[in-house]
């Protein structure tokens, strides 16, 4: 009458066993074990995967296969304890691939006993820690570059506490590492700029950069220091902002350096005025010093004092003219009419026609004859014609100046409507030295004939007119000349002028790819 | 006195001349530094009033040329602007010395330091 109880038993802790073999199998880690001596008894799939031996293979093996041969040492002591029935826990170590590559590994070794309690083997359990060291290694290289930084670096949390301060900031700013760690930002600001710290946390916590932001800050000691600042948002492995780490860049004597250059430009700039200045009104002078001195001496001869005073009238308009381009004086008085532009050019070209010819210089108009702007047409016409004698100065021995007048939008963003003018020289082109100073007051490469005000004052009149003025130049051997292209909106527009006028390298061009 | 006058500016030379023309000198106007060097050698004058900022050859370079041919004609050089002392200091160093007036010169003071 006896229930095959005994069979259930067996198959439920058959079932039991399968249940294990199967959690074993497809454990992440790797499991093996193996008997006291050594010798591998066990093998899982992601044992297999991590050394590379297939079960077959190393079941029966000797465990110091996947052990490298300066650690056979440890066996020993892992068997020991494993024999006094201890368990070891994430010992890290080194163990081997098949094909001779080392791993690094987590182990947890627990010691398998039999029904009587008895050690007779040991199972252990494999993690592969090789990416985990990487990630390890790489935080503390990171960290070396941080600290051995010649920039200042720190970070701090969304609130602007700060949480990290290497020793360049140590040296820059005078306060420790543990001083200022866990204080607000706030005590490295000036009061006055408080308000910056909420435009970059807010910033900040959108997840966007901040690059080159020029301000103050404050030494431990009080002293403030002119900073540029990197801010870079530091995001968690799911991309939350958790704070932002930056980099203070010491501008101070950057700073001083550009203010010194600029004095010393402006000194270039009054020099380069005084020659310009001495010439333009000494010569005019000196005639009229003359003129007048022969006035007087031939007073009674009316005819004759008559055409010395014509004569020192003249003279006398040639100073008035230096000085008002110099002060600034320069004005069309008038109101904007609406002009076609071809047309202006036109009559314009007409007055240089004896130049022209007299330096053989051939001149190709390209037009488009219908475009009208509304400007102040007198001083367009002085802008056009400071281009034009420019092209013609640069070609004393002949050559070509090629006038174009088209349709075009503005260049930079506001896409206004208007005409664009080009002029282009085949002269021996603007030294790359003196390209970005041609703007500049003053300053001319033609000593003997330049007030160096002709293209200042173009600039001045385009901005005026809310256009642009851009000037590419080449001094090659075989393509050589300067093309100018000024830019003006079809509507006059009153206020502010822009101040927006570059010069650049040309690109390949020559009169043959201008036409 | 036989005189030359070079100065790139026509109306300078030429109320210079009628100056001294006015005063007895058989003067000339030129607006180069190579035409003057040029008649010069034709006319032999005793002066040589010239401007030193001129296109071509400036007023330095023309009187070093003018002195090798003629060394006993005066040269008194004028200039209205500062980059002339470069170019005097560049001829010092070289061994000549020469004097240049400031424009605008009174004219009274001119023909007093010809008669000198």
């Amino acid at each position: 009458m006896q229930k095959p109880q005994p069979v259930e038993v067996w198959s439920e802790a058959e079932k039991a066993q399968r249940r294990l073999a199967a959690i074993i199998e497809s454990s992440e880690d790797a499991i093996a074990s193996k008997d006291l001596n050594g010798i591998i008894t066990s093998w899982n799939n992601s044992a297999e995967r991590l050394f590379g031996w297939t079960a077959k293979e190393i079941i029966g093996q000797p465990v110091t296969l996947i052990i490298p041969r300066e650690l056979h040492g440890d066996e020993p002591m892992i068997l020991g304890k494993i024999r006094a029935g201890e368990r070891i826990e994430h010992f890290q170590t080194v163990r081997v691939h098949k094909n001779g590559r080392l791993i690094d590994v987590s182990l947890t070794v627990s010691p398998i006993k039999d029904e009587k309690g008895n050690v007779v083997g040991a199972a252990k359990i494999v993690r592969d820690i090789t990416r985990q060291k990487k990630l390890e290694e790489a935080a503390l290289r990171l960290a070396a570059i941080v600290e051995s930084s010649d920039d200042a670096i720190a970070s701090k949390d969304l609130n602007g506490i700060i949480t990290s301060w290497n020793r360049s900031a140590e040296k820059l700013f005078g306060y420790k590492a543990e001083e200022i760690i866990g204080k607000p930002v706030m005590v490295i600001i000036p009061p006055e700029l408080h308000h910056d710290e909420d435009m970059i946390l807010s910033k900040i916590r959108r997840g966007e950069k901040i690059e080159h932001f020029e301000t103050i800050r404050v030494k431990k000691d009080g002293e403030r220091i002119e900073v540029s600042l990197t801010i870079s948002p530091v995001k968690d492995g799911h991309g939350n902002v958790i704070g932002a780490a930056k980099i203070v860049r010491n501008i101070t004597e950057t700073k001083k350096i550009d203010r010194a250059l600029r004095t010393t430009e402006k000194l270039a700039a009054a020099g380069r005025m005084a020659a310009t200045v001495a010439h333009e009104i000494n010569n005019p002078l000196e005639a009229v010093t003359n003129l007048v001195y022969l006035a007087k001496r031939d007073l009674s001869n009316t005819d004759r004092v008559a055409g010395y005073l014509e004569l020192a009238s003249r003279e006398l308009d040639r100073v008035a003219h230096i000085t008002r381009q110099t002060l600034g004086f320069y004005r069309d008085t008038s109101s904007p009419v609406r002009f076609n532009v071809a047309e202006t050019i036109d009559d314009l070209l007409l007055l240089y026609d004896k130049r022209f010819e007299s330096r053989r210089i051939k001149v190709l108009k390209q037009y488009d004859t219908k475009i009208e702007i509304t400007a102040l047409a007198g001083e367009i016409r002085q802008a056009f014609s400071n281009l034009v004698t420019n092209a013609i100065d640069a070609m004393p021995n002949g050559g070509t100046v090629v006038v174009k007048v088209r349709k075009a939008c503005d260049w930079s963003g506001s896409r206004l409507p208007g005409v664009r003018v080009t002029v282009l020289d085949t002269g021996s082109g603007i030294a790359a030295r003196h390209r970005k100073n041609v703007f500049q007051p003053f300053f001319t490469t033609k000593t003997d004939v330049g007030t160096g005000l002709g293209l200042w004052i173009t600039r001045g009149i385009v901005e005026k007119h809310h256009g642009t003025i851009r000037m590419k130049s080449r001094t090659g051997e075989h393509r050589h000349g300067t093309v100018f292209s000024i830019f003006l909106p079809t509507e006059f527009a009153a206020g502010n002028p822009r101040s927006s006028f570059a010069t650049e390298e040309a690109g390949a061009f020559s009169t043959k790819g201008a036409i | 006195m036989k005189i030359i006058v070079v100065d790139d500016e026509p109306i300078i030379a030429d109320t210079l001349v009628n100056i001294l023309e006015g005063e007895g000198h058989d003067a000339l106007a030129v607006s180069h530094g190579e035409s003057a060097v040029k008649w010069a050698k034709l006319v032999l004058p005793d002066a040589v009033i010239s401007d030193v900022i001129m296109p071509g050859m400036n007023g330095i370079e023309t009187a070093k040329a003018i002195m090798q041919s003629l060394p006993k004609c005066r040269i008194i050089l004028f200039s209205g602007q500062a980059a002339s002392t470069d170019l005097l200091a560049q001829a010092r160093a070289e061994g000549y010395a020469f004097e240049v007036l400031a424009k605008p010169i009174n004219p009274d003071k001119l023909l007093e330091k010809l008669k000198n």
